[in-house]
């Protein structure tokens, strides 16, 4: 089932899967985050789940199958992210930046907009080299994806996955010493 | 990896290598890089490093995005403290932030204390529909209760409604149990009888709090307590107002959110958290009343006892689902050692019927208090509780006490003790809620004596074993009947008497007698410490507290004193005790507390000599016979005190039980043939933890100390580094490890290479660099080492330091006290190497260099446990100050970063209290009132000068009684 998220179906762009996919993430994570009460955290898994039973039950014409919506809904999570993260930066003056490393555990609450633009920006210089890698590591970082579902979404087997996942943290390490 | 020329070749080369090496088998990885090194080192040492980066996890990433920068979901514009509170509330920081509301911690400026000022996101706000949500707060706010987090304040700021609780440094229940898991039946037990209690109180105020839950329960030392009483009350209230007046065009966003998350009915809202909801709720029945409490009540028994809520499920409908319509498992099926009784009532709490449930919160209260089968209100904290004599106790005892019989075979020995060990029955004699200590024995092994603080302050109490009834010898009439380093208590030699130590902490001590029955005290010896008869009852041997603590030997009633010993000043003699032949006395001896051993002298005179060998926290010497003496003493590495056994024919040492329980005192009664030998202890299991108190204009009552919520154990020594983080000194298991704080973690950074140690460290001013002393049996060494645990090294090795020392403002030097000779003196020493330059002649501890550092104030010579303060320039010139005497024990004085003023720990043994003191003018000011019973220890004051962060201890103590069979 390999497949390749470029290629869609007629009817039916990847911009605008995104997009629908996009708004609704948005509103699932609002919805939730507006009942979580304070310091708790939102399941990306759960999120990404409930978006694809409401998009799946609604239109199931648009969607391959499972794989292609947790593709798609990866990357709408990194877009949502991502934005976010640049809403909160234009509203932020002035500021150091800190480099980040994979070894961060725990990023303050005021740098997280930056820190997660810098990974935004690391990623998209491994996709330059190293597409798949790259698309592993937004399909379980972004899309909160188990080993299964990005296997089944990439039309690799589970030992592919966990081997790309361990040379993507490699590689990714390098890219941001760079 | 070397970046090459062209990044396109640089990827493409660490690439096809990863390839290269994730290919290859794990063992064969190693000869692989052998080739493709051929042989150049760097390239190998470049091959390694990538090697381990293939194993090492990616923190950042190992999480997914949302999770791991959830802060980006929060509405940025609820970012702000609003500025219409500014003039009521200085804002600290932002502690906690969710989709409801932003917490922020903030000082009342009006009545000085920490508030947590919880800000209602402006989307919600919006949706709640403004005042409805305002008026549901205020009338939770006339709530008051001891199990209920008060309501402060609240209000409207700029759209937003805001309330303000106190600031708890408690942990949650909820942080509880994801520290400890499950908690003990009698901690559960405690937790759901004040949490009922607030419920009871709530219910009959006509108010339900519909989110019962452990992140809604903090614990506060020795209470639970209960936060956001109506707040989901409130919101359900505001939003059903809002959705009533669909006007309102923000209220559309949230509306659908409510439509998404929660199941809603035409009756009603919904609102809780899924895993606590009674079914009632989750329907959104409008009848919902206090029984929907109770059943979250069973919820949260259910979780503290099986560690895991009655109903948990992939998703919420699951959750919900259960709720409604499953059976729950009943809790002993997840955790068997639950009272029957107690099953039976968290089951009941559960029923789907509301009025299948127990029908009041005081019903709960009672069946509850019931199970705990005690109505007194007094308990030990619920963060650990001393729970030592255990059946596990017991037969620890009686392993170790095989264990040394084996010992002593191999060491050729005294079987008849092994013997008598490995038969020996314990019990527990007292159950006082609080300390009691110093146990003492009659000969007659009939009555123990002891001190407790069962009534807030120590007394002496009296017991005849077997009776369990105590009579209180002194109620309060002797204000420092304690003091940790000496006997304080005992009996006279016919056991008709009981003497006490009568001290001011700043008068010499002497002792009083009175009838073991009840009676008055007497003055009796007007210069002694305490008082040891001999076996024979024919006389009598006390110690003074003038210089070198004299011994003397008199006639039983005191006449006709003979000084057999005395020391050189600034060493003390304490513990006297006769050998069963009466031909001599032991003794500890050294400089108290820490710099202790046993030892002895013959009564009719000679030279005195050492006979134990640990230089620790070393007491109570009891000759079980003529060749065997038990007593107490940490050990090397810091840990205990344990109780110790020493064959004084081999110099066979060797711990006797081998528990976590900590041995603070033993005694014992006569050998007389046929009859079982009766030993008393004091065994503790002490809760110390670190403790702030803010300073502030007025006095910090009790109410605003908090304790620092940490991962760690017995958590103590806090010293401040200047780039904000925290370093303290905790146990994991063993011996003391330097820990460091920064921001809300704790990592542990450095261990002692062997040794305890002592006193608390001191962090360079750039903050880079601690130092510590540590403590060895022979000799105690300096040690310096970076902040992050790198690069240990030892620092004029010449120096046999004590306690902790003190790093000079401008980086350059450490200050800290060295044994020179038989005394203790204040030594500056180069940080980079250089000779150590004594700085005070005479006897001197406990440096502090001042922050602007002109003056190091130190402790003189200790009389009892007080020491005079006094102050010497940098370069050895004495330095007046005003007069002020402190107690010896951990730190007593740090400066205010102004360095004009010093807090010093003022008051009693266990009624301590923090001042500060000018320095020029000598003025006092009280800063504390702390609740008195636990001893104060090491502290240090923030960089800001705003707050006192300080150790306490609570010994958790109670008097066992020892019974070995007859010989």
């Amino acid at each position: 089932m390999a497949q390749d998220i470029a290629h869609v179906n007629a009817a039916e762009s990847l911009d605008d899967l995104v997009a629908t996919a996009y708004g609704e993430l948005r509103a699932i994570a609002h919805a939730r985050l507006a009942w979580r009460g304070a310091g708790g955290t939102l399941s990306t898994t759960a999120l990404v789940h409930e978006a694809y039973l409401k998009l799946a039950g609604q239109s199931p014409s648009k969607w391959r199958d499972r794989g292609h919506f947790f593709a798609v809904a990866s990357l709408a999570m990194r877009h949502v992210l991502v934005d976010f993260a640049k809403a909160r930066e234009t509203l932020k003056r002035g500021g150091t930046r800190r480099r980040i490393t994979l070894d961060d555990d725990a990023i303050a609450v005021d740098d997280q907009a930056d820190a997660l633009l810098q990974l935004d920006e690391a990623l998209a210089r491994l996709a330059a080299s190293e597409p798949r890698l790259a698309k592993v590591v937004e399909l379980r970082f972004f899309g909160g994806l188990g080993e299964d579902e990005i296997a089944e979404s990439l039309g690799v087997t589970v030992r592919t996955v966990r081997r790309d996942w361990v040379k993507a943290r490699v590689m990714l390490r390098h890219v941001l010493e760079s | 990896m070397t970046p090459g020329p062209d990044p396109t070749d640089r990827w493409s080369q660490l690439s096809s290598l990863l390839d290269t090496l994730l290919e290859t088998p794990l063992e064969q990885r190693a000869q692989v890089i052998g080739q493709l090194s051929h042989g150049d080192p760097a390239r190998r040492a470049e091959l390694e490093r990538l090697l381990a980066e293939i194993d090492r996890e990616a923190p950042l990433i190992d999480a997914p995005a949302a999770e791991r920068f959830g802060a980006l979901f929060d509405d940025p514009t609820a970012a702000g403290f609003p500025e219409v509170l500014a003039e009521r509330y200085r804002l600290s920081r932002e502690i906690g932030r969710g989709g409801m509301a932003t917490v922020y911690l903030a000082r009342d400026l009006r009545h000085g204390r920490d508030v947590a000022v919880k800000v209602v996101s402006p989307m919600l706000a919006s949706a709640l529909g403004g005042d409805r949500f305002l008026r549901e707060i205020e009338i939770v706010a006339n709530l008051r209760h001891p199990h209920i987090v008060p309501l402060f304040d609240s209000g409207s700021a700029g759209g937003s409604p805001y309330y303000v609780m106190p600031f708890e440094t408690g942990l949650s229940l909820r942080q509880r149990l994801a520290r400890d898991g499950p908690l003990p039946i009698d901690d559960a037990v405690t937790v759901l009888r004040d949490v009922s209690d607030a419920l009871a109180h709530a219910h009959e105020h006509g108010i339900v709090h519909r989110d019962i839950k452990p992140d809604n329960v903090m614990l506060s030392g020795r209470h639970a307590m209960v936060t956001d009483f109506g707040v989901a009350k409130a919101i359900v209230a505001g939003s059903t107002e809002a959705r009533l007046a669909p006007t309102d065009p923000n209220a559309s966003v949230e509306a659908r959110a409510e439509a998404d998350t929660a199941p809603t009915t035409t009756q009603g809202v919904a609102f809780g958290t899924p895993a606590y909801m009674a079914p009632e709720q989750i329907v959104g029945d409008p009848q919902i009343d206090h029984r929907a409490d109770i059943y979250a009540v069973g919820t949260l028994a259910y979780e503290l006892l099986a560690g895991r809520p009655p109903f948990v499920g992939a998703t919420r409908d699951d959750v919900l689902a259960g709720h409604l319509s499953r059976a729950p498992a009943p809790v002993t099926t997840r955790r068997a050692d639950v009272p029957a009784s107690l099953a039976a009532l968290v089951m009941a709490c559960l029923a789907k019927d509301p009025s299948d449930r127990p029908q009041t919160a005081n019903e709960l209260v009672e069946r509850l208090e019931r199970i705990a089968g005690r109505g007194r209100t007094e308990r030990a904290p619920l963060e650990r509780r001393a729970r030592w004599l255990t059946a596990t106790a017991v037969l620890t005892l009686i392993a170790a006490a095989a264990f040394l019989i084996e010992r002593q075979r191999a060491a050729g020995p005294n079987a008849s003790w092994s013997a008598r060990w490995a038969l020996a029955r314990v019990e527990r004699l007292t159950d006082f809620p609080g300390t009691e200590v110093d146990a003492s024995i009659s000969a007659d092994g009939q009555r123990v004596a002891f001190l407790a603080d069962r009534d807030s302050v120590f007394d002496a109490y009296v017991t005849r074993v077997g009776s369990e009834q105590f009579t209180n010898l002194t109620s309060g009439k002797y204000p420092q009947l304690l003091n940790e380093d000496v006997r304080n208590v005992g009996f006279s030699g016919d056991g008709a008497s009981t003497w006490i130590r009568v001290a001011d902490i700043a008068a010499p001590a002497s002792v009083w007698l009175a009838p073991s029955d009840g009676g008055s005290f007497r003055p009796f010896l007007r210069t002694a410490v305490m008082a040891a008869w001999s076996p024979d009852g024919s006389k009598l041997a006390y110690h003074e507290t003038t210089p070198g603590d004299p011994i003397y030997v008199a006639d039983r009633d005191g006449a006709n004193p003979r000084r057999i010993y005395v020391a050189e000043g600034g060493i003390h003699s304490h513990h006297l005790s006769w050998s069963p032949d009466g031909r001599s006395v032991f003794f500890t001896h050294g400089v108290p507390p820490n710099d202790m051993d046993i030892w002895r002298i013959p009564v009719a005179g000679g030279q005195a000599e050492r006979v134990t060998r640990h230089n620790s926290r070393v007491g109570y010497p009891v000759p079980l016979d003529d060749r065997t003496l038990l007593y107490t003493a940490t050990a090397s590495n810091g840990t205990g005190p344990w109780l110790y056994s020493l064959d004084l024919g081999t110099g066979t040492t060797q711990r006797v039980i081998t528990g976590v329980e900590h041995y603070i005192s033993i005694a014992a009664s006569a050998e007389v043939a046929g009859q079982p030998r009766r030993l008393v202890a004091t065994v503790s299991n002490p809760t110390v933890g670190l403790w702030s108190a803010p300073i502030v204009t007025g006095v910090a009552g009790e109410d605003s100390a908090r304790r620092l919520a940490l991962p760690t154990a017995r958590s103590a020594a806090p010293r401040f580094a200047r780039d904000g983080t925290l370093l303290y000194l905790a146990a994991r298991g063993g011996a003391d490890a330097v820990w460091r704080l920064a921001g809300d973690r704790a990592t542990e950074v450095w261990k002692a290479p062997d040794g305890a140690i002592d006193g608390a460290v001191a962090v360079s001013p750039d903050a880079s660099q601690l130092c510590a002393s540590v403590r060895r049996p022979e000799r105690s060494t300096l040690y310096c080492v970076s902040t992050t645990g790198t690069g240990t090294r030892p620092v004029a090795q010449s120096l046999d330091v004590r306690g902790a020392p003190s790093w000079s403002p401008d980086g350059q030097w450490i200050a800290v006290a060295a044994r020179d000779g038989p005394a203790v003196h204040v030594f500056k020493l180069p940080v980079n190497g250089g000779q150590p330059v004594r700085l005070v002649d005479s006897v001197s501890a406990n440096p502090v260099w001042s922050p602007n550092g002109k003056l190091i104030v130190y402790s003189g010579a200790s009389r009892a446990r007080i020491v005079p303060l006094k102050a010497v320039t940098p370069d050895g010139q004495p330095y007046p100050i005003p007069e002020i005497s402190v107690d010896r024990l951990g730190d007593s004085y740090r400066f205010l970063p102004s360095g004009d003023k010093l807090v010093v720990k003022l008051g009693g043994f266990r009624r301590q209290d923090f001042w500060s003191v000018d320095l020029r003018s000598g003025q006092r000011r009280r800063l504390t009132a702390l609740k008195p019973g636990e001893s104060l220890q090491r502290f240090d004051v923030s960089p800001d000068g705003k707050q006192i962060l300080f150790e306490r201890v609570r010994e958790n103590s109670d008097i066992a009684l020892i019974v070995l069979p007859p010989r």
